[in-house]
């Protein structure tokens, strides 16, 4: 992403102009409900008067989701290739002949009618989730998706959003990239921010044993974590920062059970096109338990005496 | 008494639904509107889930937990972390903003890795 930018605009925006709607590697009607029937693919917009009607789908998955059901082409891709899918609709974009009969699976002259598709929409917008991100290539399948997306741009208006899983992915990535210019996996011990996805990213320093202590807040990393990763997690002291018993509290050596955001204490989110919303909170948390940023904050405190 | 919440804010996925209707009865949510089924689950806490309202600490990972104050789990995670040669600081995704700008500091403070879950 640091490399080729990130050409997004709001879930608004695509709703009210979109004529093309691509999910990559995704499945709102599972993992976001409420995606396709509040943002870009059902409800009527401005200029999209139909609603549904009015808009093209196209999906993008190894295998026929419920979203792939109701698309209107399901590119039904081999697992691991989409760099290969990718650079081949580059390709075909830009007017080189594709020698191959399929790549990744998808026949050339389905390559070159969903380019055609592309070329000839308004205004497209690409939705890509986990599947493209964590699979053979991971940020760097991005990468090349935003290069295509940037190569559609020189002949319709196109525009790409990542599906967020947690509500506030997005915001850690934002705080981080305004405070030390990278988005994650960001790595302080030389005393200023390192970011080598590979090297400072989690999985790897847990699986070549590099960490010696570690803090889980707010995520599940002994439920999502390869399993080399979670035994050396069991090695080390844990401390988690965790409102339920989850497969992570099960290693840990303390827990600081916090109030839940945007339920039991207030807070900023960003949804996951960039947009800041403030969060409500609604009924009192049970006696005895902090707000996140409490909790940081009396740890910071501790931390600035003992160093 | 059971009241409704209006133009509440779903903290689930990244859509962050800012529709949602909430009806609340003794400090305790019973019901929501327009949510979908996971972002209704999240509000209504359901069957089943242990939730931890005191701080707990342990020694040997196979030792049951024992309760302790607050003052002394934040004590001893401080000691944790700051004798540690390079922790790691991971998770920040379903949690608020302020808290990761905080933690960014904290991470600073150790010389520590912070990462996401955008890693995984």
């Amino acid at each position: 992403m640091q490399d080729s930018g990130y050409p997004v605009a709001t879930l608004a925006e695509a709703t009210h102009r979109a004529d093309l709607v691509i999910y990559w590697a995704c499945n709102p009607i599972h993992a976001h409900p409420r995606h396709m029937t509040r943002y870009p693919v059902f409800p009527r917009g401005f200029f999209r008067e139909r609603g549904r009607k009015d808009r093209t789908l196209i999906v993008v998955d190894p295998r026929k989701t419920d979203t792939a059901k109701i698309a209107d082409i399901h590119l039904q891709i081999e697992q691991h290739k989409d760099y290969e899918l990718i650079s081949a609709l580059r390709a075909a974009l830009n007017g080189l002949t594709i020698e191959a009969d399929k790549v990744a699976g998808i026949p050339t002259e389905v390559i070159y009618q969903v380019v055609d598709t592309c070329k000839s929409a308004q205004y497209g917008a690409l939705f890509f989730g986990m599947g493209i991100t964590m699979t053979r290539g991971k940020h760097r399948n991005i990468d090349n998706a935003i290069r295509l997306v940037i190569d559609l741009n020189r002949y319709t208006k196109f525009i790409l959003t990542p599906m967020r899983g947690h509500y506030n992915v997005n915001g850690f990535n934002q705080v981080a990239s305004w405070i030390t210019g990278y988005s994650y996996a960001i790595d302080f011990s030389r005393g200023y921010p390192v970011y080598n996805p590979g090297e400072t990213s989690t999985i790897n320093l847990l699986k070549r044993g590099e960490v010696d202590a570690m803090l889980n807040i707010a995520a599940d990393a002994g439920a999502h974590f390869p399993q080399k990763a979670i035994e050396h997690i069991a090695k080390i002291p844990l401390i988690c920062i965790e409102p339920h018993k989850t497969p992570t509290t099960e290693l840990a050596n303390i827990i600081l059970p916090p109030a839940l955001a945007g339920i039991e204490c207030d807070g900023i989110a960003y949804r996951m096109d960039g947009v800041p919303i403030e969060l409500k909170k609604i009924i009192e948390p049970p006696e005895g338990v902090l707000p996140d940023r409490e909790i940081i904050e009396r740890l910071i405190k501790k931390v600035k005496e003992y160093l | 008494m059971t009241k409704i919440i209006r133009n509440v804010v779903c903290p689930f996925c990244g859509c962050l639904c800012d529709d949602i209707e909430v009806i609340v009865k003794d400090n305790h949510v019973i019901g929501t509107r327009n949510a979908c089924r996971i972002g209704h689950a999240k509000f209504v806490h359901f069957e089943g889930a242990i939730r931890f309202t005191e701080p707990l600490i342990r020694e040997d990972k196979r030792d049951e937990f024992k309760k302790v104050d607050w003052d002394t789990a934040i004590e001893e995670s401080a000691r944790i972390l700051v004798e540690a040669y390079k922790p790691l600081l991971y998770g920040w995704s379903s949690s608020e903003t302020h808290a990761q700008f905080k933690g960014i500091e904290l991470a600073e403070l150790l010389g520590a890795v912070i990462d996401n879950t955008a890693t995984v």
